[in-house]
This record gives structure tokens, sequence and C-alpha cells, in this order.
């Protein structure tokens, strides 16, 4: 619904995305990396729920499909363009001021570890309006809250259309708690990812 | 719609989170000020919350008049969670690649800085006995909150933990079994008193206090994380100092060395456990 809005740079520069998803939400994020550039520049975010406590192999399977760095950040790395990163298992991923990762072993947040919620909150603190926040499949209300903090900051959000996702609670829980701008389907996502790219680089 | 170009910009109550710090500072000496913002705000957030204070003024003007308040308040600042033989891969590490070198020691010292309720002081102790180390190594396990040390120093646990703590301990290479070393009983199992009486319990905050002179081997485990990279550096200077030529340093297992100063070098014992060897 915003696409002109977008595209006529309403939204002038996007310095991160952030994406959360949780059930379902591997085979997605492979989607999603399929219909993106192939060195796509923008520094992205991925905070996958996944079992604690075993090395979790999700960054080698998404860099089969990607020329971008598929990683788990580690404390207080620094964020830079070109960069896939997933939150480590059973780790909160939080973003610095100074534009690092910030881990932490708090609590699990509404039985969530990594929390999307925390990373949505950090990031929009720091990134502000430049940021975009993702919410794909799954199946609980993770990144709900974060979501509306988002958007308060003046950041964009993309929900996957629930009636693509594999479970739809959280896109479902995402668009009641806030305003988002768009709820597309997976495919369009990379498309309008891409878009801000473009902007990213002028 | 508002948007907010964020710059260096702090909003409300980041503001006020900075003048707390800087209250519980001058106040109490406690110093909060390099702590990573990202999770200290969380952590104040979630206090606030738990305590029921909407305005952090409130907290701020009752932390500055309160003692207790104050150590109840550190404590949720600080408080980490851990478990016996968390990661076990790292006590395998320890346990195959750096016994061998202590025990060419007549005596072992081991700094375990913020060991919280000492799930892993234990774990360490149980290690070096099993190992034949016990008799002639000591454990110095310090942490800035007395509370905690409190419960470490009793070596008491819910039952509950005892699951993972059995299956952590399996992996980690021992010969024994973990129930050697507790007595399990009233939803509780208790650690051998044996195993307590070569760690010594004691209050240290890593940033005002000072080195812990001629260590073997220091574990900072899961608390570096918590700092910005300047205190970061800060401290891993503190342990640098703190360790013998050759020491050793464990750190948590998505920690770095990356704030070490360049002056300083270490050798990779095994990059993925986190266990470095100081060689300058």
């Amino acid at each position: 619904m915003n696409q002109q809005e977008c595209s006529s740079g309403l939204i002038k520069q996007v310095e991160l995305v952030v994406i959360g998803a949780s059930s379902g939400g591997l085979d997605v994020l492979i989607t999603l990396l399929q219909h993106l550039p192939r060195h796509y520049q923008i520094p992205t975010v991925a905070v996958l729920h996944q079992r604690p406590n075993r090395s979790s192999g999700v960054p080698e399977m998404l860099a089969k499909y990607t020329h971008m760095k598929v990683q788990e950040p580690e404390d207080k790395q620094g964020i830079e363009a070109g960069n896939f990163y997933v939150a480590p298992p059973n780790y909160h991923l939080l973003i610095d001021n100074d534009r690092v990762f910030s881990l932490s072993l708090d609590a699990p947040l509404n039985f969530c570890r990594p929390s999307i919620d925390m990373a949505f909150e950090s990031a929009a603190e720091v990134y502000g309006d430049k940021l975009v926040g993702c919410v794909l499949t799954g199946a609980n209300s993770d990144g709900a809250e974060g979501v509306r903090y988002i958007k308060r900051y003046g950041g964009h959000v993309l929900v996957q259309d629930p009636a693509q996702a594999t479970v739809d609670s959280m896109p479902r829980a995402a668009i009641a708690a806030a305003e988002v701008d768009e709820i597309i389907k997976i495919e369009q996502i990379a498309e309008r990812l891409s878009l801000f790219a473009e902007g990213h680089q002028a | 719609m508002v948007t907010v170009d964020r710059g260096e910009q702090l909003n409300e109550f980041e503001v006020e989170v900075e003048c707390l710090m800087e209250a519980l500072y001058l106040r109490w000496g406690y110093d909060f000020r390099e702590y990573s913002r990202a999770s200290l705000r969380r952590r104040v957030a979630r206090y606030m919350s738990d305590n029921h204070f909407q305005r952090l003024c409130d907290l701020q003007h009752d932390l500055i008049r309160n003692k207790k308040r104050c150590v109840h308040f550190v404590r949720g600042l600080t408080v980490n969670v851990t478990d016996m033989f968390r990661d076990p891969k790292f006590y395998r590490v320890i346990r195959e690649q750096v016994v061998p070198e202590l025990r060419s020691h007549p005596f072992i010292k081991i700094w375990h800085a913020g060991c919280s309720t000492g799930e892993e002081a234990y774990s360490m102790s149980i290690l070096l006995h099993e190992e034949g180390l016990g008799e002639r190594a000591v454990i110095y396990a310090t942490d800035i909150n007395s509370q905690v040390l409190e419960q470490a120093s009793k070596g008491v646990y819910h039952e509950k933990m005892l699951l993972a703590a059995r299956e952590n301990y399996g992996a980690t290479g021992g010969s024994n079994r973990l129930d050697d070393f507790i007595s399990v009983g009233y939803e509780r199992f208790l650690i051998d008193p044996e195993l307590k009486k070569n760690i010594v319990f004691t209050q240290h905050d890593l940033v005002t206090d000072q080195v812990f002179g001629e260590m073997q081997m220091v574990i900072c485990r899961n608390v570096l994380i918590y700092f910005r990279r300047e205190l970061q550096t800060k401290v891993l200077t503190l342990f640098h100092n703190s360790l013998d030529m050759g020491g050793f340093l464990g750190l948590g297992m998505k920690e770095s060395l990356r704030s070490l100063p360049n002056s300083i070098r270490y050798k990779a014992i095994d990059e993925s456990a986190r266990v470095f060897q100081r060689v300058d």
C-alpha cells in the first residue's frame, strides 16, 4: 500500500534490516535470499528462534544462497555492509549505541532467547528511521512489541502475508500491534528490500 | 507520523538512565557507566517493572537515600544465571589441554571473575579434584554482588538444575558421575563440602578493584558481554596483569579478544572454546 511512498523516497536511507522469524523461518529466509541480489549491501540481521545448546549450522545453510557474508556475530562485533548476521542460539542479540552487536544471557523474554522484541527494540533505538523490520512466519507473538517500537522511532515495517506464512500467528500479532507499512509475500519483501538497497548506495 | 533522527540524541529514558548511573557512582561507588547500554537499559526497565516503579526519578530518589535499595538494585543489574559445567566443550578443553600444563605447577591459583551463584566455580573444583589437582589448587571466585556470593558459598542448588548439570558433566569427558560430588535431597542438591575447601569466595568489582596477582588461570565467562568495548579493554588488561606468563584465560563462548590492546598477545589453545594462553 505504501509502494509509492517508498519509491518516492519517504524512507531516504536504510542502514539496517532486522528480520524476525520462528517456526518455518529457515525456509522463508532461504526464499528471501534467493530473491535478494546476491551481493546485497544493506547489513541484515536475522533473529531466528532455534533450539538452544547446539551449534545451529544455520549460517552455513544460508550461505549457499547468497554472496553476502553469513555469520553469527560475536559480542561487540561491528555491523558492516554486505553482511548477513544470524543471532546465535540461546543469546539475546542487541545493538549498542556505537552500532556494534551486544549479546546478553538475560532470561528468555516470553520464552524466547533470542528475543525478536529485544533485537527490534535495541535496533530501533540506535537506527531510528533508518531501520527496516520484517516479521516472517512464526508460532508465537514475539516481534509484535518490537514492531510497535520500530514504528515509534520512525522505521519501516514489512510483514509476511499471513496467508503465505507457514505459521501465521507471528505475522498476525505484528499486524495487530502496530500500523505496519506493508503486508506482502516473501518474494515482494525481497523486492522491497532490494529497492531500499538502491537508496543505500546512492 | 513523527520521524526521529537518532544521531547522537538520547531520548528521555536514555537520559534518565545516564543520570541514574552517575548518581549510583557518586553515592555508592558502583560504576556502571561503562556498561553496554543496550542490555543495561533493559535491565533497568525490567527492575522498574518488577519493583513497581512508574518513574525512573522515583527509583533514583530511593537509590540515593537507601543502601538496601542500592544492594537490591545492583543485584538486579548484575545477576547472571548459569549452570554447572555450562558449555561442556569449554571444560573438555580445560581438562584435555590446560590441565596437563597445570600439573607442572606445585601450586595452582585460579581466579574465577564474575562467578555469580558459583555453579561454574564448583564445576572447576570438581574437574581439578578428578584430575588429582584438588589438593594444590585454590580458586578465588569473585563477584561484584555480595548477595550472590552468599548463595554461592552455600553450594546448594535447586533440583531442577540437576538434569542439565548431569548432562553437561557427561559431555566434559569426566571419568566419574556428577552424583559422586553432590548429595541430592529435599528438591535440592548440595555440593560436597570437600570441594568447597579450595574455593575462596570474595567480593570484587572488575571496574574499580585491582589485580589478583600471579594466577595460572583466569576465567571470566559471559561477563564481558555486558561491558562496552573500552571497559572490555580495561578488564582484559586487568586479567593480563593478573596472569602468570604462560597462564590461561577462559572466556564465554561468544566473547572474543577483539578489545584487547595491541600490546598484549595471547595464543589460542582452542579458539572455538575461547581458551587462550598468555605468551608475552
